[in-house]
């Protein structure tokens, strides 16, 4: 049930004619990613008759509910969530019956005429006893380890697209989804570049199968079909949709290397764009708007001058792809990203969690375009909110080393305080703290240093969230700080609730802060 | 209509009628009476006979399918065909039904007089029903209130 | 002429005389009354005072022209006769207005049965007068001796299948906790707010007419 490529390879492969008088739950965590897949699996459920139901899951406890409720009746159960797929331990280690054993002890203790034999048994049986000794200590090692640090898989809507495509059922649009899992976790860092790079080598040639077409007349498609293309992207975020300044200030990247939030950071960003010959007043207008000829060669003017502003190419393009359809509605992958986490995350009190889901799959049916457009309203907000907060965190030196780690809290209070009570967000708002405490602090050991973020979570609980990350240098991405929470919380009692599936984000009691914080940092020492 | 051939289709029904006819055809001639008494402005005759016919295709088409062997994946075309036979059915009857409460008094007067009834039995039961619901209603609601010399339906002025 | 319109003036308002009346006034209660009659979505509150005042009206009317055809018959005052058929006129309008409306109310009742099943939710059902309420329980009865009398044992549910069906199954959305819903091979749903299921058309058909349900399309 845990792992989706299990329990889907179940619904399919058991049966070779899908089992329609089964109805299938399925649960659905709240990424992106997830969403994706849960798509995905929706079309190809309809195209068979396999009867379904999607809820969406917040946390462990919702899922335990949600299964409790919904589960009858139900045959298959899937999750959809990104996971480590690669380190499950063996079933047979974590889990093992042993009742077929002690049924054979039975039957030979009411047996009195083999005496002798009872005996062999016992010796059997003593062996048998510590081989189950060691494997219970083997089982403790293992699932000790497999917890200690957590990480990402495979994107499960690639999985599941790569499905598709074997029931020869994918389309484009199916392809589409799963180029949005496949770049939200590589946006969202939960996964390596090379691992994302990966990703996109496998689907590149389905994106040239399914997106070809001879250069006549007759083959031509209508302009409201899903074009997909491959492209080398400006990793400035959501830049079609907004201006090319607003973008460049509001990037991860840029802002980061221009020390944006610094006077003499803004003057050097001003000349970067002089030296590229782009004028501030097109920069600073719509970029839908901008002078043509400025806007076809923005690509390359950043090519060109990367070198001198030491740029790092890497760092600055990223291999993905784009959709259009209609006349208007030209997305890159990543700008479907933050459009839907901002939509997922909508701090609107009149939208639950659950609407909010919905919401978000409204707004990846390509149909409804006024969603989308929303969606990048919205999360141009919380985006604004965000680098408002990192330059804060930085202006009043609000980020503290407590030797092991680095850490800095939200306060309650603060104007925007709402955005980061989201996870997604949280873990957001972390990553570019770390990053542009990296590239403003002198001290080149904070690099090697992970991140502890806290955030006012809600007030009626007198409740933070709490969220920790690698070190800007660890590449490998592993997270070491599910365990600790977990660790530092049992020993000092502090009322914690590890109910995110992320096991590094938690609830805490704001009341318990500082003791909590005292063991962790003694854990981690 | 393909799956309607495949149904095995007691004959022998049919025959009581008088005239036999396969499932198909008699999809064929409920579609006609549908699409007829769709865009004609006035009631036309009943095909109570097809109609009863058709109902119990169906009633045999999902005995078939109870028997059938589970995630047969004929079932679900069979289904969708159920499904489609029953709209034009309801339909059919829908609109009938629909053109007889508006045209309920002028119904019941010319019925008397055709020698061959439009209305089947219940939907000639219906319309008395219905035609006694409504003079009540109205003498309830309005003409118990009027003057004495206006207290009567004048079917002239109200059934058009 | 001014004293017939003096008469029917007395007739149409009693108590306060406003703005005396014209000729076009005449009758202006009635495109007052049947306004909810028109759109077929909202059922406004039964127009009670509206219709009594209209019966009122009648009656004074009425009485006038009895008044008149006595003094008429009696006197043989040709110059009567004229007022006679005006107010004779304007009765026979009044009827035709009371009774439209309440036809009009009547076959919005009937779309009611249709629409939203057997039973009337509160707050339409707060709108109508009692004894359209009856008329909606009677209705009910009569179309229902129909439906089952359609051959076949159980009949046939014409208010099922309204829209031609273009597919065996489709996905629905749950916009309100509904609790347990029992489907035709005997598993059981649970209806949350903000679930989605596949469920087969046929079933789900009347919950999504009572908005339980929603049908999404892609």
């Amino acid at each position: 049930m845990w792992s989706c490529k299990l329990s889907t390879g179940t619904v399919y492969a058991a049966d070779k004619e899908p089992r329609t008088e089964h109805r299938v739950l399925v649960l659905v965590a709240f990424e992106i990613d997830a969403l994706c897949a849960c798509k995905i699996l929706q079309y190809l459920f309809q195209c068979d008759h396999v009867l379904y139901t999607i809820v969406p899951v917040t946390g462990k406890q919702d899922l335990e509910r949600a299964f409790v409720e919904h589960s009858e009746g139900v045959q298959v159960c899937l999750l959809m969530k990104e996971d480590d797929l690669e380190n499950i331990p063996e079933f047979r280690d974590v889990f093992l019956e042993d009742e077929s054993d002690e049924d054979d002890l039975d039957n030979d203790s009411d047996d009195p005429e083999t005496g002798q034999k009872k005996r062999r048994f016992d010796e059997a049986a003593l062996i048998k006893r510590m081989e189950k000794r060691k494997w219970e200590e083997n089982r403790k090692k293992i699932l000790f380890e497999y917890t200690e640090f957590s990480g990402y898989g495979l994107s499960s809507s690639l999985l599941l697209y790569d499905m598709a495509w074997k029931m020869s059922k994918d389309t484009n649009d199916l392809l589409w989804l799963a180029i949005i899992g496949v770049t939200e976790q590589y946006i969202n860092q939960h996964v390596e570049r090379d691992k994302y790079m990966e990703s996109i080598a496998e689907l590149q040639p389905h994106v040239s199968r399914l997106n070809h077409r001879p250069d006549d007349e007759e083959s031509s498609i209508s302009i409201d079909c899903l074009k997909v293309m491959f492209d080398n992207e400006l990793r400035l975020t959501m830049y079609r949709h907004w201006s090319l300044f607003e973008s460049l200030c509001h990037s991860e990247y840029t802002t980061c290397k221009f020390k944006i939030w610094t006077m003499k950071g803004r003057k050097r960003l001003h000349e970067f764009l002089a030296d590229m010959g782009l004028p501030l007043v097109q920069c600073k207008q719509k970029f839908t708007s901008m002078d043509v000829s400025y806007k076809e060669s923005v690509k390359d003017l950043f090519k060109k001058f990367q070198d001198k502003y030491s740029i790092n190419e890497q760092d600055l393009f990223l291999p993905s792809f784009h959709a259009q359809y209609g006349y208007k509605n030209r997305y890159c992958a990543t700008d479907v990203i933050y459009a839907s986490e901002a939509v997922l995350q909508d701090v609107e009190k009149e939208y639950s969690d659950s609407d909010n889901f919905l919401h978000t799959l409204d707004l990846l049916n390509r149909s409804k375009t006024e969603c989308m457009e929303k969606g990048i309203e919205m999360a141009k907000i919380q985006l604004s909110a965000l680098v408002k907060q990192v330059q804060s965190f930085l202006d009043a030196n609000l980020v503290i080393s407590a030797g092991p780690f680095l850490y800095a809290f939200v306060q309650e209070g603060t104007p925007d305080v709402k955005f980061f009570a989201k996870p997604i967000n949280l873990a957001r708002l972390a990553r570019f703290t770390l990053e542009a405490y990296c590239c403003v602090s002198r001290n080149k050991k904070v690099k090697t240093l992970p991140f502890v973020l806290g955030a006012h979570h809600n007030s009626d609980m007198g409740t933070m969230l709490v969220i920790g990350i690698p070190p800007v240098l660890d590449k490998s991405l592993k997270n070491c700080f599910g365990k600790a929470f977990e660790q530092a919380a049992a020993t000092t009692n502090s009322r914690t609730l590890h109910d995110f599936f992320d096991s590094h984000i938690i609830e805490l009691k704001s009341e318990d802060r500082s003791k909590f914080f005292d063991a962790l940092i003694s854990l981690l020492q | 209509m393909a799956t309607v051939d495949d149904i095995p289709f007691d004959e022998n029904g049919s025959e009581e009628e008088g005239e036999a006819m396969t499932a198909a055809e008699v999809l064929g001639k409920l579609e006609e009476a549908w699409l007829n008494e769709k865009f004609a402005p006035e009631l036309l005759e009943n095909k109570s006979d097809i109609v009863e016919c058709m109902m119990s295709q169906i009633q045999e088409m999902e005995e078939n399918i109870q028997r059938a062997k589970k995630g047969d994946f004929k079932v679900s075309l069979h289904r969708m065909e159920i499904d489609r036979i029953r709209y034009i059915l309801s339909s059919y009857l829908r609109i009938r039904l629909k053109k007889i409460e508006k045209f309920t008094s002028h119904l019941l007067q010319t019925e008397a007089t055709l020698e061959d009834p439009c209305l089947s039995a219940e939907e000639l039961h219906f319309a008395k029903q219905y035609q006694s619901l409504l003079e009540s209603h109205m003498t309830n609601m309005a003409l118990k209130h009027m003057p004495p010399n206006l207290q009567k339906l004048d079917p002239k002025l109200t059934s058009k | 002429m001014s004293l017939i319109r003096h008469s029917l003036y007395v007739g149409v308002v009693e108590k306060p005389p406003p703005p005396p009346l014209t000729e076009e006034q005449y009758g202006e209660m009635e495109p007052k009354y049947p306004e909810g009659g028109h759109y077929l979505s909202v059922l406004r509150p039964h127009g009670d005072d509206c219709v009594r005042q209209v019966f009122e009206e009648m009656r004074a009317l009425f009485e006038q022209n009895q008044q008149d055809v006595e003094k008429a018959l009696d006197g043989a005052q040709a110059e009567m006769f004229p007022g006679i058929r005006m107010r004779h006129a304007a009765l026979e309008r009044n009827k035709r207005c009371v009774l439209a409306y309440v036809y009009n109310r009547l076959q919005k009742i009937a779309q009611m049965r249709w629409e939203f099943g057997s039973v009337l939710p509160a707050d339409i059902k707060y709108n109508l007068a009692e004894q359209e309420v009856q008329w909606f329980i009677k209705y009910t009865k009569c179309l229902a001796t129909y439906m089952r009398s359609v051959r076949a044992e159980g009949g046939l549910d014409l208010t099922q299948d309204l829209k031609p069906p273009k597919s065996l199954y489709i996905e629905v959305r749950c916009l309100m906790d509904h609790g347990e819903f029992e489907t035709q091979d005997g598993g059981v749903i649970l209806l949350k707010k903000n679930s989605q299921h596949f469920l087969l058309r046929s079933e789900c058909e009347h919950l999504i007419r009572q908005g339980v349900l929603e049908h999404s399309v892609h």
